[in-house]
Order: structure tokens, then sequence, then C-alpha cells
């Protein structure tokens, strides 16, 4: 079954939008620091820095995903933005998770348009990208660059 | 992430099996129509030839009442005598109700066995010599003996915990049915050939008929006064009724219209049955031949005075005395079913010790109660001696006393919850802002006043009754006391037994899904007792027919350790699903619950409607996290769970007050 085109993880993420670092980070809050700090140029316009941090602050004490392959889902929904945008962020070195005891290799943060119309794309997204990544943190991180996950995404999506 | 559901734990009880009104209607009429065979015989010892008359009067006045049973059905679906006087006059007043209603089933498994041993002891009589044995057995001690073993067979069958099928009872009303068509196509021959005179209306009142009336010179047994004394010698031609109430909840989707129909089908049976056969005999049969010779087997006197052959009446009267032991005997277990499920109630009221409900190790049934029934009903079948007149005496005190209460408590319960209901008795005459509900009122008067009679005509079922619910009130009293009653756990307005509920373990999902075969499945998941909005929401408008529901509840254990019985589960668990099996009732509905032990909740429930092929996922809201959180976990699970070839659809519903969210799988 083709999965609804505008949920494709591929039609809301560049290669530009994934980034591969050998160096874990040292928690989930610095992840989503990191997340913030390459989304925030884009979304300027529609939110002050510290509102972005304050709700992303909520959003990762009310509902975390992370799961015990090493994927970490993160997402927030913002008022004004008029399109989904999504982040990927591989990391060689793991982030520790000491609540469940996981290692993090991948993270993947996804923002949301804040609107009734679209928060059934919003869910699909958030399914596509749990069923993409599932069972791929491992052959992910062995991959060189970001192109090479962006193709990696594309094979799956279809 | 590989997480298969392993281990299923599938819950059965025989209350999620529900009925149509033709088996509902059946299973209470083989004891309500029972009476026919016994309450004209004794009706004309009583007071004379007017006997047929308020026979085919009390069944007139059963369709009132059975209509008063389909409002209190209504407003309870367990309901019964006892629930509705709790709720509406409290715990005393119930108690006094529900110690006449024991009183009643007490004495109809005597008078019922009593009367099929009759039937066969009189039938032995003629049948006898026919095969040159010409001992005679007088038909009292056939009655006793045949009534005790009768007794001791269903003690025995109880305490096995063989349940009563309601096939068995279509079986027999249709048997019976048969048996009335044949009695009344011969009456109709016999009246067409013979002529007939109307009997006459004339009373001719027994001492023992009048009571302590017979020392009131100035209370004449005349006009109104007869009507009413006589009245009360009939109505032990209602005994029965009650098991509407106990039948309701059995009776499936849709529920008020199906327990019109019962109502409808047990009204024109009983009316003809009793009511007719009742009238043909006094038309047929010389009342004087009623008396000396027929009044303790009625329809076998119709059946030998028919203008046809004489092996021709003893074909028909066999056939009589076979569909009379069919149905008398079924009556005399709906007696013991009845007495066990109300004494059952009471203990888990706190009104009895709960040690009289301790469960037999082998069978699990309540043997102690059944015991004690049992042995209560052998103790007056041998104080009567088989004399049924006694037994007729005694009996209408329990029948008229819980019908006065259940009446009062209909009209209190007008006010005193006065929301919509599904029915409501008619007549009802709106006052400013409040509507009187004058048809019960009326109602209620007429067999009050039968009741307040009666205390003074029948003696024996007067002070039998009376001494008998002091002292069950004060047994009550006095245990209720010593066990430091605590306030009762369940909702006012329901009283949920703790029965039976069996627990079976499936090793793999599939082989609990293949059971499923409807057209289509539902999966609801259930956790907080409280909060079954949606599920409430799922029976209410699903076709009973077409679809699967199944209600799944997920235990979440971290060490999946694995509780085997019900006895185990939390006791907020228990009352899970209790009120699952209420809802269920409510509509009529079948649902199958299970349950799976799991530490992720959302994923079990994903996986089993993949593995089900279920078409529809429906949850409550979620307090703690919201809806809408609530589905972006559903969402993300479900990238999980999904498999690479699902190429279908499952719908699933967040429901909760007044509010709905839908969201696909695909």
């Amino acid at each position: 079954m083709v999965l609804n085109r505008s949920a494709l993880i591929s039609n809301i993420i560049t290669p530009d939008d994934i980034i591969i670092r050998d160096d874990g980070f040292k928690n989930l809050d610095e992840i989503v620091d990191f997340f913030i700090s390459k989304a925030y140029p884009l979304i300027s316009g529609i939110i002050t820095l510290n509102e972005l941090k304050e709700k992303a602050k909520k959003q990762l004490s009310s509902t975390l995903t992370v799961f015990e392959n090493g994927f970490f889902l993160f997402h927030l929904k913002l008022k004004k933005l008029d399109n989904f945008k999504a982040f990927i962020i591989l990391t060689r070195k793991p982030t520790h998770y000491d609540k469940n005891n996981y290692d993090i290799h991948l993270s993947f943060m996804l923002l949301s348009p804040l609107s009734q119309n679209m928060f059934d794309t919003h869910l699909k997204i958030l399914s596509n990208a749990a069923g993409i990544f599932k069972d791929s943190t491992h052959l992910l991180i062995s991959l060189k660059t970001p192109l090479e996950v962006y193709s990696y995404i594309i094979s799956k999506s279809k | 992430m590989n997480r298969e559901v392993k281990k299923v734990f599938v819950l059965t009880t025989a209350m999620l099996s529900f009925i149509s009104f033709w088996k509902a209607g059946s299973v209470v009429l083989c004891d309500f129509a029972s009476s026919a065979y016994y309450a004209g015989g004794i009706a004309a010892k009583a007071y004379g030839s007017a006997f047929p008359y308020f026979i085919l009067g009390v069944m007139l006045l059963s369709g009132f009442l059975l209509m008063a049973y389909i409002e209190s059905s209504s407003l309870f679906v367990r309901g019964g005598v006892y629930v509705m006087v709790k709720n509406a006059m409290g715990k005393t007043m119930a108690k006094i109700s529900v110690a006449m209603l024991l009183f009643d089933y007490l004495l109809t498994a005597p008078i019922s066995a009593i009367s099929a041993g009759l039937y066969l002891g009189y039938l032995l009589e003629v049948v006898l010599p026919h095969f040159n044995i010409h001992i005679h057995f007088p038909p009292q001690t056939i009655a006793v003996i045949f009534s005790i073993l009768v007794i001791l067979y269903f003690l025995r069958k109880n305490i096995k915990g063989v349940k009563e099928s309601s096939e068995d009872n279509v079986k027999i009303i249709v048997f019976v049915g048969f048996v009335a068509v044949l009695l009344i196509s011969f009456s109709l021959y016999t009246i067409y050939k013979n002529g007939f005179k109307l009997p006459e209306f004339r009373f001719s009142f027994t001492d023992e008929s009048l009571g302590v009336l017979k020392y009131f010179d100035f209370i004449k047994p005349v006009g109104l006064i007869a009507i009413l004394i006589a009245f009360g010698h009939s109505i032990l031609a209602l005994s029965g009724l009650e098991t509407l109430a106990q039948v309701y909840r059995e009776i499936e989707d849709p529920k008020i219209i199906n327990l019109k129909k019962t109502v409808i089908f047990i009204f024109v049976f009983a009316f003809i049955f009793t009511g007719l056969l009742t009238f043909f005999s006094s038309v047929i049969i010389p009342y004087d031949k009623i008396i000396n010779e027929y009044s303790e087997n009625l329809l076998s006197g119709l059946a030998m005075s028919f203008a046809i052959d004489y092996k021709l009446r003893i074909i028909l009267k066999t056939l009589v005395v076979v569909s009379a032991v069919l149905i008398l005997v079924g009556a005399v277990n709906t007696a013991i079913v009845g007495a066990n499920g109300i004494l059952n109630r009471i203990c888990e009221d706190k009104v009895l010790p709960d040690s009289l409900r301790k469960l037999h190790p082998l069978y699990g049934t309540t043997y102690r109660i059944i015991y004690v029934v049992a042995i209560l009903q052998i103790i007056i079948v041998i104080l009567s001696g088989g004399n049924i007149f006694l037994l007729g005496e005694a009996y209408a005190f329990g029948v008229l006393w819980s019908l006065t209460f259940n009446l009062l408590s209909l009209i209190v319960l007008r006010f005193k919850k006065n929301e919509e209901r599904e029915w409501k008795f008619p007549f009802n005459i709106k006052v400013y802002d409040y509507e009187i509900p004058l048809g019960l009122i009326i109602l209620f008067l007429f067999v009050f006043t039968l009741s307040f009679i009666n205390l003074f005509t029948k003696m024996i079922a007067t002070v039998s009754g009376i001494g008998f619910t002091i002292v069950l009130y004060f047994a009550f009293s006095y245990f209720e006391k010593k066990q430091n009653t605590i306030e009762d756990i369940h909702k006012i307005d329901e009283n949920i037994d703790e029965e039976k509920i069996n627990i079976s373990t499936e090793n793999e999902v599939l082989s609990v899904v293949k059971n499923f075969t409807k057209p289509q499945k539902i999966l609801v998941a259930v956790k907080n007792p409280n909060n079954l909005i949606h599920l409430d929401a799922v029976l209410k408008e699903v076709d009973d027919n077409l679809v699967d529901v199944v209600v799944l509840y997920i235990k979440v254990e971290k060490g999946y350790e694995y509780a085997v019985n019900f006895e185990r589960l939390l006791p907020e668990e228990k009352e899970l699903f209790k009120n699952v099996i209420s809802i269920s009732e409510k509509y009529g509905k079948t649902v199958h619950p299970i349950m799976i032990f799991s530490n992720d909740p959302v994923y079990s429930i994903l996986s089993l409607a993949v593995s089900g092929s279920f078409n529809r996922i429906v949850m409550g809201v979620s307090a703690n996290i919201g809806s809408e959180v609530q589905l972006e976990n559903i969402a993300i699970k479900w990238g999980l769970v999904r498999p690479k070839d699902f190429n279908s659809t499952i719908e699933v519903n967040i429901i909760w007050e007044r509010r709905k969210l839908i969201y696909q799988l695909v």
C-alpha cells in the first residue's frame, strides 16, 4: 500500500537535515538543544528561542519516546508553522539514557503545525518514522554520508 | 523490537450468553404456567363455582403486573424485589420483602412437586388395573415420595452446578402447548357435542376459606367483599412472575423490545393455558365432580370428561400427566435456583454470613445454601402430607406481599429516581410539575387490598408467613450486626453478584481469535472500571449478529507473573469485569473478555488487532495524557507493529463523554 505522500519522511527532510557525528551527547537534553540549534534559524520568524526551548523542555518532561534499539523520537507542534519539518541525528557513539538504560544512536525530531487539519498527517509521519527506523539503527550508523541515509529513507518510504 | 503476545486469558461466563424472547418467556412460563395444574382446583374448593371467572381475572391481573415488571426491569438490569425495595425504601424493608419472597420460593417447590405427584398418583390409579396391578397407592403418599425424590434430584443437580437450560424450557413449553391445543380442541368438540352452561357465579365459602372473618358477623362475604376474598384465594395462580426479573438480564438486544415480546408471549400463553383451560374445566366437568374427584388434578379431570372414546381419554390424561410432571418439576428447580440466587445476593450484602456462601470444593457452587433450601422444602413436603390444599392455603402470602412491595417500590422510585425510563407503566397524570403514576397506584391499591384481606382469610398463610418473615428478619439483623456490616461497595442502582467467571488460557492469540467468526470485529480496550463510556457506546450501536466485540484488559506486569484464577485478581480488576458484564447485560449483546499480561499495553492492543484482523479499536480517553498524546502514542506504536504486507485499515476510536476521535491505521 502506498503511504500517504504528505506523510512521507522523504518529503519533509533533505540530506542537509541529516547530521552524522562520531561523538554522542551527554543526555537527551543535549540532543534536544542540538535539534533546537538546527531548527531555530528556519522558524525564528514565528517563535523566540526561549519560547522554543520552553516548549521542548515541557515536551521532554511529559512524553518521551525512546526505543530499546537506540532510536529517540521527539516532536513538537508549533502555532504559525505552516508545514512539517524534520531533522535526523546519527551518532556512532551512543547517548546513554539512564531511565531505561538504553543507548541512543538515532534521533528524529519532527516539527509539526499546531492545527487540527494537520493532526492526521502529524500522526502518520510519527507512524512512518517509527516504522522506518524501528529496526535500522545499526544499519544507519554504518552509513557514511547524509545522502546515503536519505537514500535509505526514500527506499523505505516506497 | 519483536514483542509478540504470547499468553491470552479468556474469561467466560454464562452471563454473557443472551437468549431470545421465546426462550426467556419459556423460562418464566415453566414456573408461571405450572399453576394451571392446581390453582383451579384449590380455588374451587375454597369458594365455589365462581372460581373460573376469578382464575381468568387473575390472569388478566397478571398482564398488568407483567407491565409493572417491564418498568422495573428498565430501571435495574439485575432487578427483582430485593433490588427494587432496597433502592426505594431501604435495606430494612428490603430484608422484609425478601423474607416473604423466600417464603414463596420455599413453598413453590413443594406445591409444584406435590401437584405433579398427585397427577401421577391419580393416573396410576386408573392405569395400573389395566396391567392387573391392584395395589392401591394413595395419591397423596405417592405425591410425598415423588416430591422428596424430585427435590433430592435437583439438590444434586444444583450442587453439581448443572445450569437450567433455556432450551429445555422451550421444549417443555412446546410440549405443554401441544397438550393445551389438544385439550382446547377436545373441549370445544365436547361443548359442541354436549352443549354448555356457563358456570354459576356463586360463592360458597368454607369456614377455612373465610379464616377469621367468620367471627365477624358484620362482614358478610357478599358483593365486593366476596369478590376480593375469592380473588385472594385465586392469587396463587400468579406465582412465578418474579422469574421475569431474574431472566431479564439474559434477554438479547434490543432488550426492552424483546422484554415486551416476552411479556406478551407469557400473558397470551398463560391466559389461554391457565385461564381458558380452567374455564373449560368448569364448563365441562360438573362442579360436584370437580370438588369430589378432580380438585387435585383438574386438567386430568378435563381430559377424562371429554365426549370421546375412553381409550382416547386415557391417552389424553397420560399426556396431561406427562406435561404436568415436566412443567411442575421444572418449577421445583426454578424455586431452588431462585432461592439460591436471593440468598446469595443477601449474603453478598452482608445480611447473612458469608460462610453460608462457601463454595463446594469440587463444583464451585454455593452448596450450603442449596442444602438449606432443599431441606426446608423437604420438611414442608413431609409436614403437608401431600395435602395440596394446605399448601395452597399457605402459598399466597409470599406471592402477594412480594408483589405489593414491588409495586410500592416502583411508585416510590417514580419520585426518587425520576430519570427517563425506557418504558413506563401507563396512565400517568401530570399535576403541575409532578407526574402522578395513577395506573401504578390503582394497581398497588388493588394488590394491597388483596394482600390485606388474605391476612384474615388465609390463616395458615398469615401465621406461617408472618412467623417465617419475623424469624428470618431477626436472623438477618443478627448476622448483619455480627458481621459489622460495611457500606455496600456496589453502585446504588446495581447489585452485581460475584458469579462464577472462568479463566482459561490460550498459548497463542490466534487460537483465541479463531473463535470470532462474525464479519466484523471490534477490539475494546478497558482499564478503569469507572470509565467504560466507550464500551457502552459500542454496545449501544453494534449489531450483535454481525460484529464480534472483544473486550481487552491488559494487566501491566513487569515480571509476567500470571494470575491463574479470578480470585487472585485485584478488587478493581474484578470490579472492571463485573462492570463489563453489567454493560453487556444492559444491551443484551455478547462480549468476549480477554486478558493479556504486557508491559506495553498500546503495543499489545495493536498487535492483537493485527493478528486478529480487527476492523476497529475502541478506547476510552486517558485521564493522564489526554486524547491527542494518546493518539500520538498509538501512531508511533503502529509504526512498530504494522506488518510490511499490511493491506487493510483499522479504525481507532477514542471515545469519552460526548466526544469521539477517529484515526485510521493504514
